[in-house]
């Protein structure tokens, strides 16, 4: 078989295959060009969300700054609404309430006639809000974002209503919320929002003397933050379950579980809760009437306190997911 | 028989009655006046005061306020509990000077004057003593009692004086024992004198000799030193500095090569770089361009039906992750 008789037997297919081909890629209808302005926002944005999660906090401001300038210069209100809540966001989880509420204020007022970014907004708003002791202002954004839409983040949106309920001192009604957040968590198969119920509910429980509900509902939260690697939220439940124990009166676990605790915090980087950690256990030791390990306890805290305030201004814990294990 | 007619007897009756009354009335004057230098016309109210002994008060004794006579002592009492009450009439147009916080005190008027009763003038913020009131009595002290103050306090002075005293006069004392020492030092000194004397002269004939025989030792030193040849020395350091002087050059000229290969390099660099600079601008644009088709060559392939469902579009992920805990 020379070359000449493939060519006549399948060089119909030569032609054929790439015909077929460009038919199919152009079968979906028309492909939407983005303008090289609005891609280059985009990819800023990226960036910047990219940034943020290896821990570069001002990196991350810069590319998001950079991509609302360039959307703001193409009137692109969907993008620069998206460059506005994470700068809001960002600037939350910085600590800068302040900066927060400049950001998300103007992503509201430009979000009026964007339906499908206003719920991400108001929820937002709500975070900021409570992050700033203002519960009413907190609660009526958080049901402004509830009236929206049912999607998956519905949960994480009911998990935020639940803890300003319990703020404002509202426990039925937290507790009735945060279990239809954690059936919508389950529902859409949000793990990390679901422990997050979970765990709340798990804290009211313990809070209403129901122990043994209260320790099922938070190795259940455990579990799942254990799950999908979240060392914070291992570290929240793990502090949960040591005041549960302490509530019961067993100062053995209640130790215990404070030693998990420190051992997920100073693995994880965060040295200032270590060093709470570390100040509690001295509490629980002196309690039980072991003065040496209550001493030891109290100098690793100190010492722990002296490194904490570098780590501190380098990055945030709040703001530094790359800190997580 | 002597006739009543007689012209001295004339209106008699009446004379002596006018002596009389004139009489009378000299007394009645002589008593206001007395009456008046006691105070018995004086508005007056009682103060009242008691002090532990009786000693130096008397009945009528003058009550003072800022040395200005004021009242008088009117009675004067043992009590039950053996301590002695005064009762004294004050004038009633002093009475806004003395309050409830004034004082009252036996003091003695001079060295060798009467005692008296001073009164303090009270605080004007402080109500008035009213009549039986009593008032606060300050004990001073005696004289008797200063006194003995006194000598308790002169007594361990003299007896540290008569201590010193007997120190001093001790014959086997330190003080003694000096004073003899010096007067057998002072005794001494002549002799000494005559010694020192006789030493300054000798001392005066060893200075000329040591000076004489250091002028021979300067002269000896100086005869040594000419005969002194450092000339080969000096000879030896001129031939190192000369050798040095050779090798210097050629170093020189070695690092001045090294020097301008460096600057040729230099040179060098800076226009490889002056022309590879400008084109790097170029080149990140061409690389920006090239990821930009990249990107819009998979956004187009994520569009259509092969690859669509198969991996999330670019921007699909828009906003942080906001925790709800967080």
């Amino acid at each position: 078989m020379n070359s000449r008789y493939l060519f006549n037997r399948f060089g119909i297919l030569y032609y054929l295959l790439p015909a077929l081909l460009a038919g199919c890629a152009g079968g979906g209808g028309r492909i939407p060009v983005r303008s090289e302005a609005g891609t280059k926002a985009a990819i800023q944005l990226e960036r910047g969300i990219r940034a943020y999660e290896k821990g570069e906090i001002q990196p991350a401001e810069t590319f998001l700054a950079d991509s609302l300038k360039i959307s703001s210069s193409i009137e692109d209100n969907p993008a620069r609404i998206t460059a506005l809540v994470n700068l809001a966001r960002l600037n939350r989880l910085n600590l800068k309430p302040e900066s927060a509420t400049v950001h998300i204020d103007e992503a509201l007022k430009l979000a009026g006639g964007q339906p499908d970014l206003m719920p991400e907004a108001a929820y937002e708003k709500a975070l900021i809000e409570f992050a700033q002791n203002h519960t009413g202002k907190a609660l009526a954004w958080s049901l402004k974002s509830l009236s929206y839409d049912n999607g998956p983040p519905r949960g994480k949106r009911l998990n935020l209503l639940a803890r300003i309920h319990l703020a404002a001192g509202d426990r039925n009604e937290a507790a009735s919320v945060a279990i239809m957040a954690r059936e919508e968590n389950h529902r859409y198969e949000q793990a990390d929002e679901e422990s997050n119920s979970l765990r709340l509910l798990g804290s009211m429980e313990r809070e209403n003397g129901r122990f043994i509900e209260a320790e099922k509902l938070l190795l259940e939260s455990l579990e799942i933050d254990k799950q999908i690697g979240e060392s914070n939220k291992i570290a929240l439940d793990l502090e949960e379950l040591a005041a549960l124990k302490g509530d019961q009166g067993n100062l053995n676990m209640m130790i215990e579980y404070l030693e998990r605790t420190f051992s997920v915090h100073i693995n994880g980087a965060r040295t200032g809760k270590a060093a709470s950690t570390q100040l509690k256990m001295s509490e629980i030791y002196r309690k039980a009437g072991n003065i040496a390990r209550a001493e030891k306890a109290l100098q690793s805290a100190e010492q722990l306190m002296r490194k904490e305030p570098s780590n501190h201004k380098s990055s945030p814990e709040s703001a530094s997911p790359s800190k997580r294990p | 028989m002597i006739r009543e007619e007689d012209p001295r007897f004339k209106y008699l009756e009446r004379k002596i009655g006018f002596f009389m009354a004139f009489a009378l009335l000299g007394i009645a004057v002589a008593l206001v006046l007395y009456g008046v230098q006691k105070d018995y016309f004086t508005p007056s109210y009682t103060l009242r005061f008691t002090a532990d002994r009786g000693t130096g008060f008397s009945k009528g004794m003058s009550v003072k306020l800022s040395g200005f006579r004021i009242g008088r002592v009117t009675s004067i009492s043992l009590n039950e509990q053996a301590m002695v009450d005064i009762n004294v009439e004050v004038d009633k147009k002093y009475r806004t000077w003395i309050r409830n916080d004034s004082t009252i005190k036996l003091v003695k008027e001079g060295l060798v004057g009467d005692s008296i009763l001073d009164v303090s003038v009270g605080s004007l913020d402080r109500p008035e003593l009213k009549d039986g009131e009593t008032v606060l009595y300050v004990k001073t002290k005696g004289l008797d009692e200063m006194a003995q103050e006194i000598a308790d306090k002169v007594k361990p002075v003299l007896f540290e004086v008569r201590d010193i005293i007997g120190y001093i006069n001790n014959p086997d004392g330190d003080l003694k024992r000096a004073i003899h020492n010096i007067e057998v030092l002072t005794r001494n000194l002549d002799g000494t004198r005559d010694q020192t004397d006789k030493l300054l002269v000798s001392l005066n004939g060893s200075l000329d000799r040591i000076s004489n025989k250091a002028v021979a030792v300067l002269d000896s030193a100086n005869h040594k030193i000419d005969a002194l040849d450092i000339s080969p020395a000096l000879t030896k350091i001129n031939s190192t500095i000369d050798s040095i002087d050779k090798k210097i050059p050629p170093l020189l000229d070695k690092a001045d090569n090294t020097l301008a290969e460096l600057a040729k390099l230099s040179r060098e660099t800076r226009v490889l770089s002056e022309s590879a600079f400008p084109k790097i601008p170029g080149l990140l644009s061409q690389a920006e361009d090239v990821l930009f088709s990249t990107d819009r060559l998979i956004n187009a392939m994520q569009n259509s039906w092969l690859f669509g469902n198969s991996s999330q579009p670019v921007g699909g992920r828009r906003f942080i992750r906001g925790d709800s805990h967080e």
